[in-house]
């Protein structure tokens, strides 16, 4: 348990300092508020609309489909990293992994996932 | 390698997959053929197989007869299922190249499910059929039910999905290993189990029960098999649960065999959940297909049954009792399917009043059906209830036998009363006339299948028999 | 060959059934004339090749094989069921002809065909068994059939009355058979005849306790048995059904009711003779019984006006000098009586049925009268059956009924000699009410409508066949066939199967009798013809007067003493008022409401709950599952 208890320490210390700093503002600081401080701020212009507002579904699908190439990506770095030691096995492997993402990518590509009309 | 079913069949698939690029819309029967074919294929190599014992990829799987009855009984399911897409008339939802293709990829998964070895490679491949299921169920995109139903079929399968890794996350922290060989050293090494993996065992039961939907955790199933297309319901209620029949039955058995004590108990809380409320929640329903939910559910409690004792003849009911069930289910399906009025699908109860007038022969068939379903004699349903009711009597479960036959009682109302309503009820508006001279004969093969078991029950008891002798030559 | 003559007339009931509403009636009555002609052949030439064969039985295939219980389907081949399927099938093949004729008009001819193929399978079945419980088969089998049989008019209230009449007083000779064969059982291990028979000798000190009573096992199955065969034959008690059985058309009658059916009770006592044998108590009481049949029958039918039913009553007590038979251990004679019984009556229940047939369907005797020159083939062979039937010599009833009142004089006990003096009583009335019968049908004045009286006619000649054949039959069967029965040449063959009292037929007692005693059935005979031809043709104006003086005695006879009336005030009465009871409150009010129809509301109310449990939201069926996992979790940690 002996080990612990700096840990413990350090918790209470950090919560003590950010609740302290965050009241102590509450009443230190100098209050003044006017309509345009409320206003949402963005980029220094007035919002077009609401934030929450609708957007295409493209884009999500666009976004998916990204996340195989991510995959791909992650998968690859240890992969390169311990090429030399996997061998041809682990070559192969990698190039049907890869073999089959490209499968997957055709068929998208051929399937007009990839047209943005 | 490449001989390996699954590897096969993924292979196989992806050329699929590529093929179906280059079809016409209008010609995805093409597609229906190539998987037809491919599983064919596959079913050859699994039962060229079907004796050998063989742990591969670093034992995270492993080829024994068990896994490989049960992907043979998938291939059956999903081959029939993909048979009806390609005989019956479809909805134009369906009608897309990949209907077939995500069945194939859901019983790659599946395939994967029962010769999993390991705690990781069972999530991933139950991940990877759920997640094609997902999409089957919310197939038809125009229709709100399917929707709905794919919606909540995927909110609660994802639930499943996190009770599982909790459930595998404490049982690896206590064994520190997530294969089933090392579980299993484990637990024979250890004088007492640790509660809390028995807490984790639990979980994982849970997570798969929900995927049986094991009563109390059913609720998804009415509204998914009402929701869902047809031909999605079909093979929903037949190969996954198969299947995840197949997980549940080596988990238990084969890893966490030595506490046989703490989830048989367990297992008797489910069954008796899933008899009454299979029995009971389907007295009051109009709907065939979600009249077939609560009937897959008080199935599925009587097959749990089977489980509790662990008994090597337990497992052999419970696999006789799954082939004849997917045969029950899927000719009841296959009728569902072809119930239309005014080429529009329907599926209430009162639809087929008075269909003995109009299709005399559908009407015995179906009739025949039901009746093996409520395990009327001489018919396959009583055959592999009485198997069942033998094991739990043999193990003095009396209490549980008297439920089990209560809610048989009660469930064979409702089944009596569609058989009822078929014979000598006046219709109403009378169905479609059914011209699908393919799918009349299969039903009627259906029918007559669960006829005729009585003759040559043996045949399955040696097949299951020995099936099971491999799952307990593991231990 | 004796395997296809037993399973023949299945094939035909088959053959009417499935073909009935393709071929016309006549088409299956010929065709099952001729199915049953050609079992009638074959048992026939199975029949004779006896000899050659010799005893054996022919094992058709397991049946029930449980622990030590075990019964086989099988056919026993000896002389006693070779010559019975003989005879059944003759007769039945003679019916079957004459139903062709007598059943032109109706248009069930067709069912009615196949029923008698079934009966006449199931007759079979039960003489040829090998084992209790295959006989026990053809028993209820027979019993069925006649069910049908005598209801087969069932759009007549009384018909259908009759049936479950039959039916039910049948069931409780049923249940002293049913309560035997398991006696059987209990004591012997075994149902197969052949083998019962080798063990009673070794059982015959065996006793049973029962409620503290220490019975003697074989007397108490022998009873037992007998109760079985009082239903079935219509023995004194349990012989109401009979009369009233003649509901059923005239050649069910004559098949069913007279030649083959109720035989069946003598034919299952001749069977177990061995058994009976060891009983003497047994023995008394059947001779008890059957000459009170005996007499009590043949008194009841000089009474009746319906032309069946005086004929009914008589075979009730033909059936009670074959009981009489048993009872004195003259078992061969019981089945020469069966036999040659089975010929006569057949005929006079054709002859009536003729008679009937040629009278537009009037039964009733005293509407009758001056039909001998009208229907003379008819008359002829009624008077050939009557004469049969009294025994008047050289006629097959003569020899067969006359050795039986010889054998009951030569035994030394009082009972065989009251029993032959009731059995000599017997014939005096079965002259009365036979030569009654001739005069009023045949002799006197006609009573009948002018319109009717137009109609008559002779029968067609496939009616009439069958009489001409069993005419000669009644004439000639005793004549040739006595020394089968009696006499040491077949005693050899006969011993093996039946009890045979050797000492008695091998010393020519028979022989020894006093001559007077010898002829003393004729003499009656001869002062019986000579007072019903006083009484009903003579002085049959007086009769009306003797009928005012003795009221009492006449209503008496005329109401078959009162037995129906008995019955129907205690057990009818008593059994639908407990019935009633029962079904109102109990079944009704009780059962109904707790059981069925309450069960039902209940379950239908849960099944309600779980469906309206189906919210179809979400989140429901999320906290139902994590309810769920909670519930299994703190079940598991806290209470397992």
């Amino acid at each position: 348990m002996n080990e612990y208890i700096p840990i413990l320490i350090f918790l209470i210390f950090a919560f003590l300092l950010s609740f302290g700093a965050f009241f102590f503002s509450i009443f230190v600081g100098k209050k003044s508020s006017y309509a345009e401080k409320n206003s949402t701020y963005e980029c220094g212009f007035e919002p077009f609309d609401d934030s929450r507002g609708r957007f295409e579904v493209k884009f999500y699908l666009v976004a998916i489909l990204f996340i195989i190439f991510d995959l791909e990506i992650i998968f690859l770095f240890p992969w390169a990293v311990a090429f030399s030691e996997i061998g041809l096995f682990g070559f192969l492997s990698m190039m049907f992994f890869l073999f089959v993402l490209t499968i997957g990518f055709v068929y998208e590509w051929m399937k007009g996932a990839l047209d943005w009309s | 390698m490449i001989y390996i079913p699954e590897v096969f069949m993924s292979i196989g698939f992806l050329i699929i997959l590529i093929i179906s690029v280059f079809v016409k819309k209008n010609q995805n029967i093409v597609l229906g053929y190539l998987s037809l074919l491919l599983i064919f294929l596959t079913q050859f190599f699994v039962l060229k197989d079907i004796f050998l014992f063989e742990e591969i990829f670093n034992n995270f799987f492993v080829i024994d007869s068990f896994g490989s009855f049960l992907k043979s009984v998938i291939l059956i399911c999903a081959g029939f299922v993909i048979y009806f897409y390609i005989i019956v008339k479809n909805d134009s939802s369906l009608n897309r190249s990949e209907f077939s293709m995500i069945i194939l990829i859901s019983i790659i998964g599946m395939m994967l499910m029962v010769s999993s070895n390991d705690l990781l490679s069972l999530f991933v491949s139950i991940e990877l059929q759920s997640l094609a299921l997902y999409i089957l169920v919310s197939f038809s995109k125009e229709d709100f039910n399917s929707s709905e139903a794919g919606v909540k079929y995927f909110v609660i399968g994802s639930l499943s999905t996190c009770i599982f890794l909790f459930g595998s996350s404490l049982i690896y922290g206590l064994v520190g290993s997530t294969n089933f060989s090392e579980i299993s050293q484990f637990m024979s090494d250890q004088y007492s189990v640790p509660l809390l993996l028995v807490v984790g065992l639990i979980f994982i039961l849970v997570s798969l029960s929900l995927k049986i939907s094991a009563a109390p955790f059913h609720m998804w199933t009415p509204d998914v098999y009402q929701g869902s297309p047809s031909l999605v319901t079909a093979f929903l209620s037949t190969a996954p649960k198969v299947a995840v029949f197949g997980v549940l039955i080596r988990v238990l058995v084969y890893p966490f065999g030595e506490i046989i004590v703490d989830w048989g108990k367990i297992l008797v809380i489910l069954s008796i959940f899933s008899m009454l409320i299979g029995s009971l929640g389907a007295l009051r329903q109009d709907d065939l297909k979600r009249l077939m939910a609560y009937s897959t559910i008080n199935h599925i409690g009587f097959i749990l049954m089977g489980l509790v004792p662990g008994s090597e003849d337990g497992i052999t009911a419970i696999c006789i009792y799954l082939i004849f069930y997917i045969t029950m289910n899927l000719g009841v399906f296959l009728f569902i399917l072809n119930m239309k009025r005014d080429q529009l699908n329907v599926t209430k109860i009162k639809d087929l009043s008075g269909l003995y007038k109009t299709e005399p022969l559908i009407a015995g068939c179906l009739a025949l059906l039901f009746f093996s379903m409520a395990g009327i004699p001489p018919l396959a349903g009583f055959i592999s209830k009485l198997l069942i009711l033998n094991i739990v009597i043999d193990n003095n479960l009396f209490f549980l036998a008297i439920i089990a036959v209560i809610t048989s009682v009660i469930s064979a109302f409702y089944y009596i009363r569609l058989v009822k309503s078929m014979f000598f009820d006046s219709p109403t508006e009378e169905l479609d006339l059914l011209t699908n001279s393919q799918s009349k004969l299969l039903l009627s093969i259906f029918g007559l299948f669960n006829l005729s078991v009585i003759f040559y029950p043996q045949f399955f008891l040696n097949l299951c028999a020995s099936i099971t002798l491999s799952l307990f030559a593991l231990r | 060959m004796f395997f296809l003559s037993i399973f023949i007339p299945l094939i035909s009931y088959l053959f009417c059934v499935i073909f009935k509403s393709y071929l016309s009636g006549k088409q299956i009555s010929l065709i099952s004339c001729g199915l049953l002609s050609i079992a009638t052949t074959l048992s026939l030439i199975s029949f004779y090749f006896f000899h050659i064969n010799g005893d054996s039985v022919v094992l058709i295939s397991n049946w029930i094989s449980s622990g030590s219980f075990s019964v086989d389907w099988s056919i026993n081949f000896n002389l006693l069921s070779c010559s019975m399927v003989l005879m059944v099938n003759f007769v039945s093949t003679l019916i079957h002809i004459y139903s062709v004729g007598y059943m032109n008009k109706d248009p069930k001819r067709s069912t009615f065909m196949g029923y008698l193929g079934l009966f006449t399978f199931f007759m079979l079945l039960l003489v040829s068994s090998n084992n209790l419980l295959q006989l026990f088969l053809g028993w209820e089998g027979v019993g069925l059939t006649s069910y049908l049989l005598i209801g087969f008019w069932n759009y007549k209230n009384s018909a259908n009355d009759a049936a479950i009449k039959a039916f039910v007083v049948n069931r409780i000779g049923d249940f002293g058979l049913l309560l035997a064969i398991f006696t059987i059982f209990v004591v012997f291990g075994t149902l197969n005849i052949n083998e019962i028979m080798i063990l009673v000798n070794s059982y015959s000190d065996s006793y049973f306790n029962f409620l503290g009573i220490k019975i003697h096992s074989i007397t108490l199955i022998s009873v037992l048995l007998f109760i079985g065969c009082m239903g079935k034959s219509a023995q004194f008690g349990l012989h109401t059904w009979l009369p009233d059985a003649m509901e059923g058309p005239t050649p069910v009658s004559a098949l069913i009711h007279a030649a083959t059916m109720v035989t069946a009770g003598v034919f299952l006592l001749i069977l177990m003779s061995p058994l009976i044998e060891v009983s003497e108590f047994a023995s008394k009481l059947i001779l008890i019984v059957g000459s009170l049949t005996c007499i009590f029958a043949a008194s009841v039918a000089i009474f009746q006006n319906d032309i069946k039913k005086i004929i009914a009553y008589s075979t009730c007590s033909q059936l009670g000098y074959m009981f009489m038979a048993v009872g004195a251990s003259a078992y061969s004679l019981a089945y020469f009586h069966l036999i040659s019984h089975a010929f006569f009556k057949a005929l006079l229940f054709l002859g009536a049925g003729s008679v009937i047939h040629s009278m537009s369907d009037e039964q009733n005797i005293k509407n009758m009268g001056g039909l001998y020159n009208k229907i003379p083939l008819t008359y002829l062979t009624m008077i050939i059956g009557s004469l049969s039937l009294i025994g008047v010599p050289f006629f097959s009833g003569y020899f067969s009924k006359d050795l039986i009142l010889e054998t009951l004089f030569l035994r030394d006990s009082e009972l065989s000699s009251y029993a032959f003096l009731t059995g000599l009583l017997a014939v005096l009335f079965t002259t009365l009410y036979s030569l009654r019968l001739i005069i009023y049908v045949f002799h006197r004045k006609s009573m009948a409508d002018e319109k009717v009286v137009a109609h008559i006619h002779e029968s067609p000649f496939i009616m009439t066949f069958p009489l001409i054949v069993l005419s000669i039959f009644a004439i000639f069967f005793g004549m040739f066939s006595n020394s089968y029965f009696i006499g040491s040449d077949y005693l050899s063959v006969w011993s093996e199967i039946i009890f045979v009292d050797k000492s008695f037929n091998e010393n020519f007692i028979y022989e020894n009798m006093p001559i007077f005693y010898k002829k003393l059935p004729l003499i009656i005979i001869i002062c019986g013809i000579i007072i019903s031809y006083l009484i009903y043709f003579s002085f049959d104006k007086f009769l009306p007067v003797i009928k005012n003086r003795l009221r009492i005695v006449h209503n008496f006879f005329k109401n078959k003493w009162y037995i129906d009336e008995i019955y129907k005030k205690t057990f009818v009465f008593l059994a639908f008022y407990l019935g009633k009871g029962f079904w109102k409150s109990v079944d009704r009010d009780l059962i109904d409401n707790l059981g069925p129809n309450g069960m039902s509301k209940f379950v239908s109310s849960i099944g309600l709950i779980v469906s309206k449990m189906q919210s179809g939201y979400l989140y429901h069926y999320v906290l139902s599952i994590i309810i769920g996992l909670t519930l299994l979790i703190s079940l598991y940690t806290y209470i397992f």
